[in-house]
């Protein structure tokens, strides 16, 4: 009876390192991707280098970071994929450069060529409408929504816990200083989450919402009406997310072989369609518009320094704080 | 083939002592009742013997093997509990099974030997029967059973038939002891109820405050008790002030009850000079009255009486106030004295003398 | 003494076991608190936590929620139990079927199918809209108040229900003959004296609603909550405040304590010694008095089953994105995860079956330890048992996390410390289960055993062990199904590759894709249902004795 309960305490005890034993021809993947992503993905790997098998290790983002932070001295991950450049700007000792022959193909603001990663998608800021809500005109600028008159009606995450709500914040910085800033945080009213932003949109508690455009296109996908997007007309912000190989990978060639796949144009052309995530490429105009997006070159976009916007990050939110009281 | 001796058990529970040194040799094969009510340590000196309760001093032997630091289930000791404690899950002949299986006896080896306690006990037949399914005097068989069956070197038995009522008490009595005697097993038997202790024992040991007050023979205790608690705890006995008349130190004493002089045994003396004559109801004499009591007698009147035919009991108030019991038997007890009768009590020379303050 | 040592050693064991895991955790939290940023003694988190209007309004915001549901749980609770209790009404039947909602519907599908009702998307809500009439939000203090009613009524529902049942039938009729009409009688004579039953488990319903995590983080976005709070402190994609962590988990703590210790002080001081009296009679009722008692029970009850089969009709409902189609059905839900998300499944039978079977085992021992052989560490150990009791499932994730992720022992990130913590939640329920039978097993048994031979510690496993199955059945299911619906302590503390079912729900709640949700749902709802069935069914298995 002993022996059989220490026999099942063993069992138990190896059951809960349950590590994934990578041999040649594998790549392992770490992913916060959807899983219909990931599929399109592995179907295409399967199609085009069918050596390689992938293990899959998906979660969200700060998860995997963390466990591939945890794991540095007995590095099971190949690939991270994806988030966003701030966000791998914490971890960049964790990857290692490599220059993939598709850099060439991205869009410029995408290539992050003096960064050990690269962008495969890019958020594009925007603002989310409920018609259905809205009282009198659509805003068409950032600075529109600034006005008085939107107060209560416009919403967006909290600045504090999500990254992209940072990036908008950032944003506003940058075209309209700290008095932009001020009036922003007279106006908005805030979400303990990035999803609260667009899902309280959509649920029709706000009017406005400063969300991401995949985001909302899902909405407008799925054939909830009464959703528009609007690209604001005083420009807009991008928050490039990207992929990078682990330093120190257990399979650095075949995980550069994906590397490469994920920065490929049919890849990346599948991908947009899902989950309306706009692509790094520069030659992906027809998969943009059957998904409903606009082009890049119709967008007015601001540029944003991702390095200044992290560096400032500390005395921006201590701004936000104060505005806020 | 076991001899237990006890030597000098002591146990204290928070500086409180429960038993005080108690030593005795109990001889192999004897039944050996502890009698004594209610907190006088005898379960616990049970327990000491069993091993569930580690005395504070002193020595527990099986024969010549001190078993003091064994722990009980090496002690091979059979052990009947007052709430049976049969496993409920399990069968009669699981639960009389369960020892021989402790001892990895062989499968058909455990088969006889189970039909056999069970044929023994009278329970033959019912072995798949679960213990729920029984009565209590059922139940109490088959825990016997399970005892024995193992060959137990001493048999420890606690109150056990206390939770039956009062015909199967005394028909299990029997079966108990036939079977103690069939198997020669030493054994303990703890019990508050005298009419058992005298009924069933080789030996009693009356206990009190967690001393052996008395040891000894069913019959020799009855006769003979040395203090008024043992003279009062087994069989019934009148206790009534004595002052002694003279030097007490002779085996044939002379007091002074009740205002008329009683001779017969001391039987230890009182340091304060202080006795009580134990007269039991068959020792008293009693005849109508007529003219004055003489020498060892005493006036009285039947309060009240029980006609029983082969015996009369009477409840008699004697002169100074105290009441007594008197037994008559035979002859005497066919033409019984009437309620109200005046009465001359006598004591014979069977009255005991003991100390009035208890040792 | 010797013979006594291996007790002895296994207490110490079960202490230091509870020590390290619970206490030290704990009390770090504690510690931490006032913990400054330099690392020096500071009160820095309770300054802010004081003069920061947004935790204030939290704690304010927890503390309302919490008295308002209690509040309507206990008028719904005792209202159904009083008609279940004098009644016969049509749906008797369907009425004991409650307490097993309670088990099989996790509260975060619970949220997650009122969303799907009343949310955006929502059935209701499209209906609604298809009339051209305006539905209100159910976003926020509606939405809270709604679905953790329905979520917890059924704890005052029971209490009151075994309070009535076993109320002495004949008080009632002595109120009666004094003169005073039925409902007068009711009020003055039967409630005071339910009303001990009534206000604990009240009290237990108060502790729930404030350490909630799935339900409020679902509906509460515009309401500040403070588990809410304390755990997005805590997950922040940009890293937290430790202090500010421990303040929040601290005060959270503060809350539970002093809410049970008002129930325990309660309970000491009134002490009703209900005579387990005649049952009374159920009346007829006749005419529109039927209907509407029937008809408000029927609608309770409806209401509280309704989350299984809004989540399961979601389950098949084709959907793009965060919109539903309603009408249109799919396998797509279910293929997906069978596609992609079987280790999901299995995460959750693994982490929630290790679970189960170091906390049976745990719970077990020490249920022994604690009837049997009380020792010197007894009283220690039947304190720390109650500890897990006034944290949440967030606070333990937290208090876990940040007690083991330095020192010798680290365990962040490992599975274990998503197993310690799903079997540390369930503990106390454990034990208290485990030791049910433990009373009414007799010493003399074990004696008997003993004495024929069998060592100590066989005879446990020959003699208690098998009377003690039916509790250890009772808690092995019960923590299988509370384990299997873990999502406070376990979301907080999981890495990559860990996530649970729950978990994984929400996570697609959060994006706000409910018909893969609902897969999940269902799936997680089979898995707790199934050992429930069985236990219930084929090994008559009491799950509600105590």
């Amino acid at each position: 009876m002993k022996k059989a309960l220490l026999n099942l305490a063993t069992a138990a005890t190896l059951s809960l390192v349950g590590i994934p034993i990578a041999t040649a021809g594998e790549v392992n993947l770490y992913t916060s991707n959807s899983e219909d992503s990931v599929a399109m993905v592995l179907d295409k790997v399967r199609e085009e280098a069918p050596d390689i098998t992938i293990n899959v290790i998906a979660g969200s983002s700060g998860t995997l970071l963390r466990r591939i932070e945890a794991e540095k001295n007995a590095n099971v991950a190949d690939l991270f994929w994806s988030s966003g450049f701030s966000t791998l700007a914490e971890f960049a000792d964790l990857f290692v450069k490599y220059d993939s022959p598709q850099v060439d193909n991205l869009l410029p603001a995408l290539r992050a060529e003096d960064d050990p990663w690269t962008g495969t998608n890019t958020h594009v800021m925007v603002l989310m409408i409920n018609e259905d809500v809205i009282e009198g005109d659509v805003p068409q600028s950032w600075e529109d929504i600034l006005n008085e008159s939107w107060k209560g009606k416009v919403t967006m995450a909290d600045p504090a816990n999500s990254s992209s709500a940072y990036a908008q914040l950032y944003g506003i910085y940058t075209l309209y200083g700290e008095e932009g800033v001020r009036k922003l945080a007279g106006v908005v009213e805030l979400q303990g989450s990035t999803s609260g932003a667009y899902s309280s949109v959509a649920q029709g508690e706000y009017a406005v919402g400063m969300t991401m455009e995949y985001a909302a296109q899902r909405y407008v996908a799925g054939g909830q009406e009464e959703i528009e997007l609007v690209y604001p007309s005083d420009g807009t912000f991008l928050s490039p997310e990207g992929l990078a190989l682990i330093e120190n990978a257990p399979h650095p060639e075949d995980a550069k072989r994906v590397y490469d796949l994920l920065l490929s144009h049919d890849i990346q052309a599948g991908l947009v369609g899902l989950t309306f995530r706009r692509p790094s490429r520069a030659d992906l105009d027809d998969a943009l518009k059957s998904s409903g997006l606009p082009l890049m070159n119709n967008i007015n976009i601001v540029d944003i320094d991702q390095g200044k916007a992290a560096s400032d990050r500390e005395m921006l939110l201590n701004l936000w704080t104060e505005a806020r009281d | 083939m076991t001899e237990l001796v006890l030597g000098d058990i002591r146990k204290s529970y928070h500086h409180v002592e429960v038993l005080k040194g108690i030593s005795r040799r109990i001889p192999d094969g004897t039944f050996f009742t502890l009698l004594g009510p209610s907190g006088c340590g005898k379960t616990t000196l049970l327990r000491v013997v069993a091993g569930f309760v580690a005395p504070t001093a002193g020595r527990v032997h099986f024969g010549a093997e001190d078993v003091t630091h064994v722990a009980p289930h090496r002690r091979e000791i059979g052990m009947v509990f007052q709430d049976y404690a049969l496993f409920p899950d399990k069968s009669v002949f699981e639960n009389v099974a369960y020892g021989l299986r402790a001892r990895r006896r062989p499968n058909d080896e455990i088969k006889r030997k189970v039909g056999e306690y069970l044929e023994r006990v009278g329970l033959g037949g019912l072995s798949n029967r679960l213990p729920t399914e029984m009565s209590g005097g059922q139940r109490q068989r088959v825990a016997l059973a399970r005892a024995l069956v193992i060959g137990p070197r001493v048999l420890l038995m606690d109150e056990p038939l206390s939770n039956l009522d009062a015909a199967l008490r005394v028909q299990m009595r029997d079966v108990i002891r036939s079977l103690q005697l069939e198997t020669k097993t030493t054994t303990i038997f703890v019990t508050h109820d005298q009419e058992e202790a005298l009924a069933m024992s080789d030996q009693i040991a009356v206990m009190k405050d967690g001393r052996i007050d008395q040891c000894g023979a069913p019959d020799e205790v009855y006769r003979n008790p040395r203090t008024a608690y043992v003279s009062r705890f087994v069989g019934s006995a009148n206790l009534l002030e004595a002052r002694p008349m003279g030097n007490q130190t002779e085996e044939v004493g002379r007091f002074e009850v009740n205002g008329t002089i009683v001779t017969g045994r001391t039987m230890s003396e009182a340091a304060d000079g202080r006795y009580l004559v134990v007269a039991r109801p068959e020792n008293l004499g009693i005849r109508k009255a007529s003219g004055a009591p003489g020498e060892g007698e005493v006036a009285g009147r039947v309060r009240s009486l029980q006609f029983q035919g082969y015996r009369t009991s009477y409840r008699v108030v004697l002169c100074g106030g105290e009441e007594v019991n008197v037994e008559t038997f035979g002859e005497l007890a066919a033409t019984p004295l009437g309620r109200g009768d005046e009465v001359i009590i006598s004591f014979n020379d069977k009255c005991l003398f003991v100390p009035e303050a208890s040792s | 003494m010797n013979r006594f040592l291996p007790w002895g050693l296994l207490s110490l064991f079960a202490l230091g076991f509870l020590l390290l895991f619970i206490a030290y955790p704990i009390l770090g939290v504690l510690l931490r608190s006032f913990i400054g940023e330099k690392g020096a003694f500071s009160t820095e988190g309770f300054v802010i936590f004081l003069t920061q209007g947004r935790y204030l309004e939290a704690l304010l915001n927890s503390i309302i929620l919490g008295i308002a549901v209690t509040f309507i749980c206990t008028l719904v609770g005792v209202f159904l139990a009083f008609i279940v209790a004098r009644f016969e009404i049509p749906f008797s039947n369907i009425v004991f079927l409650l307490p097993l909602s309670v088990l099989i519907i996790p509260e975060l599908i619970s949220a997650q199918s009122w969303i799907m009702v009343f949310g955006n998307n929502g059935l209701i809500t499209h209906l609604f809209d298809a009339l051209g009439i305006p539905f209100p939000r159910f976003y926020g203090w509606f939405g809270l108040i709604y679905v953790m009613t329905l979520t917890y009524y059924v704890h005052i529902f029971l209490a009151a229900l075994a309070a009535l049942r076993g109320f002495d039938h004949s008080l009632e009729e002595a109120g009666q003959s004094l003169g005073t009409a039925p409902l007068p009688t009711y009020i003055r004579v039967v409630f005071p004296t339910i009303l001990p039953a009534v206000l604990s488990s009240g009290l237990v319903v108060f502790t729930l609603v404030v350490g909630n995590f799935a339900i409020s983080i679902a509906l509460g976005q515009r309401v500040p909550l403070l588990s809410v709070l304390t755990y997005r402190s805590f997950i922040s994609e940009l890293g937290g405040n430790p202090t500010m962590q421990s303040t929040l988990a601290m005060v959270s703590i503060l809350l539970v304590a002093s809410v049970l210790f008002l129930q325990r002080w309660y309970i000491s001081k009134r002490d009703y010694q209900m005579v387990a009296g005649r049952t009374p009679p159920r009346a007829k009722l006749k005419g529109w008095k039927s209907l509407l008692a029937g008809g408000s029970a029927g609608l309770i009850i409806v209401l509280s089953l309704l989350p299984a089969f809004v989540v399961l009709a979601g389950s098949f409902t084709y959907a793009r994105g965060p919109v539903m189609y309603w009408g249109q059905f799919t396998l797509d839900n279910y293929t997906r995860i069978l596609d992609f998300n079987l280790g999901v499944i299995g995460n959750s039978l693994r982490f929630a079956s290790l679970a189960t079977l170091f906390g049976v085992t745990f719970a077990t021992l020490v249920s022994y330890l604690l009837v049997k052989k009380r020792n010197a560490l007894s009283s220690t150990l039947d304190y720390l048992l109650l500890l897990p009791l006034t944290i949440s499932g967030t606070v333990l994730g937290i208090a876990l996390a940040q007690g083991f992720n330095s020192g010798p022992l680290v365990l962040t990130g490992t599975a274990a410390i998503m197993v310690l913590a799903m079997m540390l939640r369930r503990l106390p329920f454990g034990v208290r289960n485990a030791s049910s039978n433990l009373h009414n097993i007799s010493n003399s048994l074990e004696e008997a055993s003993v004495s024929l031979g069998v060592p100590p510690g066989r005879t446990f496993f020959n003699v208690v062990l098998p009377l003690m199955a039916p509790g250890i059945a009772a808690a092995a299911i019960l923590t299988w199904v509370t384990t299997v619906a873990e999502l406070s302590a376990s979301v907080v503390i999981y890495q990559a590759g860990q996530e649970t079912l729950p978990i994984q729900i929400f996570r697609l709640i959060s994006s706000d894709l409910m018909a893969r949700a609902s897969a999940f749902g269902v799936i997680n709802m089979i898995i707790i249902l199934v050992p429930v069935f069985f236990g219930i069914r084929v090994m008559k298995v009491k799950l509600f004795s105590s």
